[in-house]
């Protein structure tokens, strides 16, 4: 058992966090920052105050703090920690708490009841060599990830099926402090995925950092998965990607994909195949990338600040005068869609690549 | 502090800068209780000012009610300054943060106190100028901090400290009113220097506001030089050796041997063999920079030296000063159990003492059974002992005490000060006298004329009758 005090204790206070902290660049308060967030961590611990640490939420777990802490902590984690003794002491945001009912209820966060329309030889297989995972959001929100998704693998005629399950990863639980009692549920996941087959393709940096990191760690659970970027980057060397027109790009790196799994290249090398696409780079770009506002649980329950993070990256974004940006996460899509009146096209990187593919 | 005043004060601020700007819930105040140090002082208010003008709003208030002002910049601060001791108002500068002028033809630039450090050197530099002192907190800490501390770092020995940059400074008194002092002249025999009395005040006289400060062009070409020995004492003189030649590096550095063991085993960077280190850096044009480089090597040759890694090339500097850099990390993750604690951290002995000073601190840490890893700024004299310690045993916290008592003897001894760079905040509040003697009186009555209600800082300098150990953190919360 990791014990948190130990942790928190050896935080220097330096506020070396504070100066990547987008959220506190937004608020100006302490509080809001991921030095004033350890700090709260702390109360949070002791029981303290508990009542008054409403700010802890105001974290979208980006870790832009983590590279430059003084001391290695794992401030995301910290604060994470501190967000599970909040929710046991029901300290709560209201629209977490609906999300989480949700996943415990119908298996999603957006408590969607039906289960995704697809062919159904597409989800009735019994088993194959990839079992393709779309995530929740990409199958429910912005599902032209999934189906685009869908459309590579069928083009590349690769045995493959898609998980269609009312299931989600549990990934807005960790984030938001509410895993307590999934583990079973994980488990279970875990165990169905791997009747369907070896390995697993997910769309989503939340689960796929869900699954490989949180769930090893947590749960000593074991998992073959690969996000669909790393997975297309390999499979699809030597395949010939054309855009119709051309376009110029810029790929902007989701937090839990980048800082959380370190995945940066393989994105971009991706990219770079696909002829009459050119790929501009923002001034903050892999671990130095802006986050998009969305994550932990902040759009959910503080979307105004959701909105303003995510403008202040593509007003960067429209600094490289890029016509496009283009993710590999459906959190992010989403965000850049929201916001697209600010003059951008938003794409996912299974989109780019699907058009590609004639 | 009396509530019903409190109260009063937290209004009438309100009612002038308006609701968003003034916080007075637990949470908050108790994340405003903190800077870098091993201090904690709880305030009552939180105000974010965005101008001279609120600031001084403020001030008035808390003057006409006698409740204590702290000014704070980024609280990178590790005496205590910014931790609100006796209660009152923590006036945050941070949304200050603007550069209003930026003047190559004249060289200076004029900035509010909220700016980064590494921001404003980011901006500068642009114009192929900087501003060089160079603090280790540089990433993270506030030029107004800078200011109020005078700050310096590693590049201090040719650069000097942020008071040699202070043209001009525009202040609010504690009476609120605000005055501007110093000139953009580069120099003046205009009566009493009163930006210098500022500079390094630590929030005690009143609240700075503007700055105008010098800054110098970037120098084109830089070197890096690691440079092992024996022990302290072959470094020591090898330094002090350097430094008679006429040659003034950009920065020299020194590692005892509990530093080199730390960074070789957390960050696994490894040194050349040796109990001492020195990192010396020159910069200047690329002529001066060899000549320069050449005579020190041969100095160090002539002095013991172990063995010499030297680099012009810019990658591969950053790669050698890499191992300076992960000092203060691996000093964090040394042992499990200890964490470093800033106990008379930052003395200043004339250069040829410094390795009697680390042999006479180094056998203090024996006598107390403590860690005490010593490095610092040889090439100024600046040392910093870094006490590691288990800050949850009280115990440990007398013997540090001990330890840090002695230190201030070895400063006082070799004719040194308490204080080379970090300021005295509430950690050296107490040791001020045997500094300054007598003329700490003189000191008290400036603050005295200054500030009659005594609102700015109070308790900082001159009238804390506490001790080193009296509001520690830790005694607090579990941080």
């Amino acid at each position: 058992m990791i014990d948190y005090r130990d942790r928190i204790i050896k935080c220097a206070l330096c506020g070396e966090c504070n100066t990547q902290c987008i959220v506190l660049r937004e608020i100006g308060w302490l509080s809001s920052g991921p030095k004033g967030k350890i700090l709260m961590s702390g109360l949070a611990l002791e029981g303290k105050l508990e009542k008054d640490l409403d700010n802890l939420y105001l974290c979208t777990t980006c870790a832009k703090c983590e590279p430059v802490c003084n001391v290695g902590l794992e401030i995301v984690d910290i604060i994470e920690h501190a967000r599970r003794k909040l929710v046991e002491a029901g300290i709560t945001k209201l629209p977490h708490e609906k999300m989480a009912n949700n996943i415990f209820n119908y298996g999603n966060p957006y408590g969607e009841k039906e289960k995704i329309r697809l062919d159904s030889k597409l989800v009735e297989k019994e088993s194959a060599e990839y079992v393709f995972f779309p995530g929740c959001t990409a199958k429910y929100r912005v599902n032209e990830i999934m189906l685009s998704s869908i459309d590579i693998f069928n083009k590349i005629g690769l045995d493959y099926v898609v998980f269609d399950e009312n299931y989600c990863c549990g990934s807005p639980l960790f984030r938001t402090g509410f895993a307590g009692g999934f583990e079973e549920r994980a488990g279970l996941l875990v165990e169905k995925l791997n009747k369907k087959g070896d390995k697993v393709i997910t769309a989503c940096p939340g689960c796929y950092r869900t699954m490989k990191n949180d769930y090893s760690k947590k749960y000593d659970l074991e998992l073959d998965i690969q996000h669909i970027s790393v997975f297309l980057n390999e499979k699809l060397d030597g395949i010939d990607l054309s855009l119709e027109k051309n376009m110029t790009a810029t790929y902007h790196d989701p937090c839990h994909l980048g800082r959380h799994m370190n995945v940066y290249e393989e994105p971009r090398s991706l990219l770079k195949k696909v002829k009459n696409l050119e790929l501009v780079e923002m001034t903050n770009n892999r671990e130095n990338a802006l986050c998009c506002g969305s994550g932990g649980g902040v759009r959910a329950a503080f979307d105004e600040l959701a909105y303003q993070i995510g403008k202040k990256r593509l007003e960067e974004a429209k600094e490289t005068n890029a016509e496009s940006i283009i993710s590999s996460c459906p959190f992010c899509k989403l965000m850049f869609d929201t916001l697209k009146e600010n003059g951008l096209n938003a794409y996912d990187v299974t989109e780019v690549i699907a058009k590609s593919m004639r | 502090m009396e509530k019903e005043l409190v109260e009063r004060a937290y209004e009438e601020i309100k009612k002038v800068l308006g609701d968003k700007k003034v916080r007075k819930d637990p949470v908050e105040l108790y994340c405003y209780s903190f800077d870098a140090s091993i201090y904690k002082g709880n305030p009552d208010i939180v105000v974010r000012t965005s101008s001279a003008y609120e600031v001084s709003e403020v001030v008035k208030i808390a003057n006409k009610y006698k409740i204590p002002v702290v000014p704070r910049g980024a609280g990178t601060g590790l005496t205590g300054g910014a931790c609100a001791l006796y209660g009152g108002i923590v006036l945050d500068l941070m949304a200050m943060n603007r550069i209003k002028e930026i003047n190559i033809d004249n060289q200076y630039v004029v900035v509010e106190p909220g700016i980064i450090y590494d921001d404003l050197n980011l901006e500068l530099a642009s114009y192929g100028f900087f501003f060089p002192p160079a603090p280790g907190s540089g990433s993270a800490c506030s030029v107004g901090g800078m200011v109020a501390n005078n700050a310096s770092g590693m590049r201090a020995v040719k650069y000097g400290t942020t008071r040699n940059y202070v043209l001009k400074l525009e202040v609010v008194m504690p009476d609120g009113n605000i005055i501007t002092t110093g000139s953009l002249s580069s120099k003046s025999s205009a009566g009493y220097s009163l930006k210098d009395l500022f500079v390094g005040s630590e929030g005690t006289l009143g609240v700075i506001t503007e700055i105008t400060l010098r800054i110098k062009p970037l120098p084109k070409h830089s070197s890096a030089l690691i440079v092992s020995f024996n022990n302290v004492r072959e470094a020591g003189k090898a330094a002090s050796e350097i430094l008679k030649t006429g040659i003034v590096p950009a920065g020299m550095e020194i590692l005892s041997e509990v530093c080199i063991e730390a960074v070789k085993r957390v960050k696994k960077i490894e040194f050349p063999e040796g109990k001492a280190i020195l990192f010396i850096e020159t910069d200047g044009d690329d002529v001066c920079v060899k000549n320069d480089t050449e005579k020190i090597i041969k100095v160090c040759k002539e002095n013991n030296a172990l063995f010499i890694q030297h680099s012009e090339d810019k990658a591969e500097i950053k790669r050698m000063m890499a191992g300076r850099k992960a000092l203060s990390p691996s000093l964090f993750n040394y042992d499990p159990r200890l964490n470093p604690v800033f106990l008379a951290e930052d003395i200043g002995v004339p250069i040829s003492s410094i390795p009697d000073a680390i042999e006479e601190i180094e056998k203090i840490a024996s006598e107390e059974g403590l860690v005490i890893a010593v490095f610092g700024h040889i090439g100024d004299g600046n040392l910093h002992p870094r006490m590691l310690i288990d800050v949850r045993d009280e115990e440990t916290w007398k013997r540090a005490d001990r330890a840090a008592r002695e230190i201030y003897k070895i400063a006082k001894k070799y004719g040194g000060t308490i204080a080379g760079e970090h300021g005295v905040g509430i950690t050296r509040a107490q040791f001020l006298k045997l500094e300054h003697g007598e003329s700490l009186e003189i000191m008290r009555k400036i603050k005295r004329a200054l500030d009659p209600n005594n609102i700015m800082n109070p308790g900082l300098l001159f009238d804390y009758k506490e001790t080193q150990l009296d509001h520690l953190r830790y005694r607090e919360t579990v941080l």
